[in-house]
């Protein structure tokens, strides 16, 4: 085990041993400190994961450290708005997937089942109100959620609302189906809406200046991650410990901010120097096959990308790593969110996704397409059958495999293992 | 005294040997303006999902929406006999089914009309732009443009139907013994699927015998509630989403529960409020256009007729999936306290994301005020009675 991991996995046994608010601020406050955060990162083998792991704490300390106004927002907000009105986001559902990581998941469930939240619900909405019923989260003072892929967390948030006694501070923000003039009308109104709202209650004026700072920092992040996603279609070998599928938090929660920039430029410049040297190298990369990720990845410990890495497989891509927004306007900024969100390729119909879908996966030359179709998740789920079929035309063999991102017990380890199995014996019988 | 009069069911009183020229047009959510299809010339008819989802299994994943299913099993047998479907964006499950139908059955012309989750005066502005887009789908369709007199008189038709249905529903308030609960289910199942014009005039043929073979001093005596043999009987609301479940409501026959209240998908939900918004705008404080309609010239009566519309909709009893909460947990107190309930029964379909993310909500509330509600979640057309009739016997027998 590596330092980091031993780190991790020290952090892990103290938060489970000390399951409260205070202790998990204390913890941060600790880890997040400047002489500690700079060790803790100098034990990381990649500058990706470093740099990560680094903007990740600091987002979560800052978030319970009790001195700036809270909000909880739904993943696919833009965050613009958050940095801009000056409120610090916490993204229940993502942090929901870190409480799967810290091993919480049993308790966070079973707190869930006695509120009433039946088994049939996403794992994800679940865990995060079994924590925000256990008092595991920081107190809000505002709640923030789009109705955008996703019926459960507009429903939690504002169950959330009541019980912090704050249904006067939630917003649902009504992302419209279809993107036009008119919608981008619709939405924008109600974003500028919500801004004045906001800042009436924190005593403030809406701050202009302020929003345009934080769309030009959005779209120097949004350029190095297409820089990043450039170099990547190239790429076959990545340097250790790197996985796309954890770049969530900072992908949305932190576009608008420095950190978003420094993580992106620094994942740019240790790919592209990682890249030149495996060409000087002339690493041999023609046995490893190429995939792309759809939806999120099991967050309890598992050995499923290491049975995939084995085997000479990579994930070329991740559908939430797509810069699926164009440029932003700082001089329009509530036009510029309304596009940023009615731009995503979860909005509306699902031929925007298979759109998208089959652009990723020529792009990063897949060899296949593995879709996770996580319990309770029926945007996702609910298009599996036109997704596999969109592909099968373009002769890119589907998995859809069924699973928990969050609970290791409605998952069948064996059961995934054989059918990633099966799925890799197909690509390879096409070389 | 009372005279213990049987009352005949509805399927007695249905015309015999409809044959209606009338096209037909599908729709799935209460969301959906009947109003604008009939205007268009075209009879609305509900998706009900009565097949049992067999080859729509193939296409939905397995701890997806029931009704859903059945729905899409529903449009994969039937889509020759519609002209047209009218979805709505209600939720993640009828999203997709819209997908899945523009996919599997191309030849079916479709549309999705957006509904908004909230209500402000953007929200209706919004849903009236939508509700010209869905116009202009069913003017596409027969080439046949909607005047200001076919708005006028599909509006008529409709509030006909919505006060009909009310005056049933006060019935079974008060003779529930007598009119059958399945039976009642059954009349709202052919509201929302039989040609309109045809269904209106049966069901006023059933309503003036109930008010012929009643006596009148009975039918309306609140004393007809209390010297009956339901004295005595907990007064129970039903909450859910679309429970349309002959075998379900036949258990409640049987283990003789009195229903007082309901706010489900295809009860109340349905046919609450008329489209007159004038007095609803100005209940809930609707701020006016900022460019008022001036009525006179043809197209401003026409966007009032749409806007009146609008209102309607977004204003009747809500559905889970809007976005205040507290709006729908109000109606049902409301509901509670008008009808002196005693239990609430909330039934969800297994996989309601809405729906059942509102029940943890609902029991708080229902704590609060000293009502004891039972949970049961079903499977559509596939519904396990024996457990559910042992269960609301208990519920019952608690109470």
């Amino acid at each position: 085990m590596s330092i980091t991991e031993k780190i991790k996995d020290n952090l892990r046994t103290k938060i489970r041993n000390n399951l409260k608010r205070d202790y998990i601020r204390k913890i941060l406050n600790i880890i997040g400190s400047k002489p500690i955060l700079l060790a803790y990162g100098a034990t990381f083998s990649s500058q990706s994961d470093k740099y990560l792991n680094i903007v990740s704490i600091k987002s979560i300390k800052k978030s319970y450290s009790d001195k700036y106004p809270i909000a909880f927002g739904s993943l696919f907000l833009p965050y613009e708005l958050f940095h801009s009105l000056e409120i610090v986001p916490f993204l229940p559902e993502v942090m929901a997937g870190f409480t799967g990581g810290l091993g919480l998941t049993d308790r966070t469930l079973k707190e869930a089942s006695s509120r009433w939240y039946t088994p049939d619900l996403c794992t994800f909405h679940r865990c995060a109100s079994g924590a925000v019923e256990l008092d595991l989260f920081p107190i809000p003072q505002f709640l923030i959620c789009a109705n955008l892929a996703c019926d459960a967390a507009q429903k939690t948030f504002y169950i959330d609302a009541k019980k912090y006694g704050i249904v006067d501070n939630f917003y649902l923000v009504d992302v419209p189906y279809e993107k036009n003039i008119k919608s981008i009308s619709y939405l924008a109104k109600q974003f500028e809406t919500i801004s004045q709202d906001i800042s009436k209650k924190l005593q403030k004026d809406l701050n202009f200046a302020r929003f345009k700072n934080t769309i030009k920092l959005s779209n120097e992040f949004r350029n190095w991650a297409l820089k990043v996603n450039d170099l990547r279609k190239e790429m076959a070998i990545y340097p250790k410990n790197f996985n796309g599928l954890n770049f969530i938090l900072p992908f949305h929660g932190l576009a608008g901010t420095k950190d978003a920039v420094v993580l992106y430029k620094n994942i740019y410049k240790e790919f592209k120097k990682f890249l030149e040297e495996q060409k000087k190298k002339e690493t041999d990369t023609k046995k490893i096959k190429r995939l792309l990720w759809l939806h999120l990845k099991p967050y309890y410990k598992n050995d499923f990308f290491s049975l995939l890495g084995k085997n000479n497989y990579i994930l070329a891509f991740e559908e939430i790593n797509y810069v699926y927004w164009p440029e932003l306007d700082p001089e329009k900024p509530f036009e510029s969110l309304a596009i940023k969100t009615l731009s995503h390729f979860l909005n509306g119909s699902v031929e925007n996704r298979v759109n998208a879908i089959t652009g990723m996966a020529k792009d990063y030359k897949t060899d296949g397409v593995i879709m996770f179709s996580h319990w309770g998740c029926r945007h996702s789920n609910g298009g599996g059958r036109i997704i596999k079929d969109s592909l099968k035309k373009y002769d890119i063999p589907t998995l859809i495999l069924d699973g928990d991102c969050l609970n290791k017990n409605n998952s069948s380890v064996g059961q995934i293992t054989t059918r990633l199995q099966g799925f890799m014996e197909i690509i390879d019988s096409k070389f | 005294m009372i005279i213990d009069i049987k009352i005949l069911p509805f399927i007695e009183f249905q015309s015999k040997n409809k044959k209606s020229d009338t096209k037909k047009i599908g729709w799935l959510c209460t969301y959906t303006p009947e109003e604008i299809i009939i205007a268009s010339g075209y009879s609305p008819t509900r998706i009900t999902g009565k097949d049992k989802a067999k080859k729509a299994e193939g296409y939905l994943p397995i701890n997806f929406c029931p009704y859903i299913k059945s729905a899409l099993e529903d449009i994969l047998n039937t889509s020759s006999s519609l002209e047209g479907i009218i979805f709505t964006n209600s939720c993640d499950g009828m999203r997709r089914l819209y997908d899945l139908c523009k996919t599997y059955t191309p030849n079916l012309p479709s549309f999705l009309l957006d509904v908004p989750r909230n209500k402000n005066e953007i929200a209706i502005e919004h849903f009236e732009n939508n509700i010209i887009k869905m116009i202009n789908f069913l003017e596409s369709l027969n080439s046949r443009k909607i005047e200001i007199e076919n708005l006028e008189n599909s509006i008529k038709v409709c509030n006909e139907k919505r006060a009909s249905l009310k005056k049933l529903n006060n019935y079974l308030k008060i003779m529930q013994q007598k009119l059958g609960i399945k039976n009642y289910f059954q009349i709202l199942q052919s509201a929302m699927t039989e040609e309109h014009k045809e269904f209106i005039k049966d069901l006023k043929k059933y309503l003036n015998y109930i008010d012929n073979e009643i006596p009148g001093k009975q039918r309306n005596s609140v004393n007809a509630v209390k010297t009956s043999i339901n004295k005595g009987k907990p007064k129970i609301m039903i909450v859910g989403n679309f429970i349309n479940e002959d075998r379900l409501w036949e258990v409640f026959d049987e283990v003789d529960c009195k229903i007082s209240a309901d706010d489900i998908c295809n009860s109340s939900r349905y046919f609450e409020n008329v489209t007159e918004p004038g007095p609803i705008a100005g209940l809930l404080n609707i701020n006016s256009r900022k460019n008022p309609v001036k009525l006179g010239e043809k197209e401003d009566i026409f966007n009032k007729l749409i806007r009146d519309i609008a209102i309607r909709q977004l204003y009747k009893p809500q559905c889970m999936r809007m976005s205040n909460l507290d709006l729908k947990l109000g109606e049902i107190k409301r509901n509670i306290q008008n009808n002196n309930i005693n239990g609430v029964i909330f039934i969800s379909q297994k996989f309601c994301d809405n729906t059942l993310l509102f029940y943890p909500l609902l029991r708080q509330e229902l704590n609060l005020i000293n009502i004891p509600s039972l949970f049961l979640e079903i499977e559509h057309n596939n519904i396990s009675a024996g457990q559910i009739k042992t269960r609301v016997q208990a519920f019952l027998e608690i109470i």
